[in-house]
């Protein structure tokens, strides 16, 4: 599963520990989300889609593998 | 989302280091004190003390090391719990492999010379492989919190 969240933070211009501290995760979470390595639960991906005040399907894009 | 969390507290962990390092400090002073006094009291006390103070020293060891694998991180978020599972399981899957190596190598042998008796290495292996699956999922857990920070890009 692919993620917007980088985009939407340079369109924001905010740090990943600023969205980190907004969703209640460590800045390290947001890195890996934002890498790749981890999935989130649907819990914390409603929350950064809520936080940049989008649907959650258009951060979160699902691939051809998934 | 409230999530049932049995882990410590995170300053247990500070204690649990203090405590896992405590024998290895106190043994290397010993050594030290040992080899520039060798007839000193210190010596002599420790020597004549050694099962007190070996049992002493792995008891620290054992509640330092339950310490550091039960405390939660400083920020215990999905991520973290996922990694803490993710440790666990290959833990268990190298433990479970040791001892199926352990059953196969040493079972042939005591069933060949039937040796069943309490103090054979087989019936002690399992005392000692449980225990050192914990330090083996707490240095598994670390790494991977260490890999996941690694790449920092902002």
């Amino acid at each position: 599963m692919k993620n917007n969240i980088k985009v939407e933070r340079a369109v924001r211009d905010i740090t990943q520990q600023e969205l980190a501290s907004a969703v209640g995760v460590s800045r390290q979470t947001i890195n890996s989300i934002e890498a790749g390595r981890y999935v989130p639960s649907a819990v914390l991906a409603l929350k950064i889609a809520g936080y940049f005040g989008k649907p959650v399907e258009s951060v979160f894009l699902l691939e051809d593998d998934d | 989302m409230k999530r049932m969390n049995f882990l410590l507290p995170h300053r247990c962990q500070t204690a649990g280091w203090c405590l896992t390092a405590l024998p290895f400090v106190l043994y290397g002073l010993y050594l030290v004190v040992s080899a520039i006094f060798p007839d000193s009291a210190i010596c002599h006390a420790a020597n004549v003390h050694s099962r007190i103070l070996s049992m002493s020293f792995y008891l620290c060891m054992a509640i330092g090391g339950f310490l550091l694998c039960f405390s939660c991180e400083k920020q215990e978020d999905e991520m973290i719990m996922s990694l803490r599972l993710r440790s666990v399981a290959i833990a268990a899957a190298v433990g479970l492999v040791v001892t199926v190596v352990f059953h196969v190598y040493w079972g042939v042998d005591f069933v060949v010379r039937f040796d069943y008796s309490p103090e054979s290495f087989w019936y002690s292996s399992y005392s000692i492989l449980f225990p050192l699956l914990f330090p083996l999922y707490f240095v598994i857990f670390k790494l991977s919190i260490v890999f996941n920070g690694l790449h920092n890009e902002e």
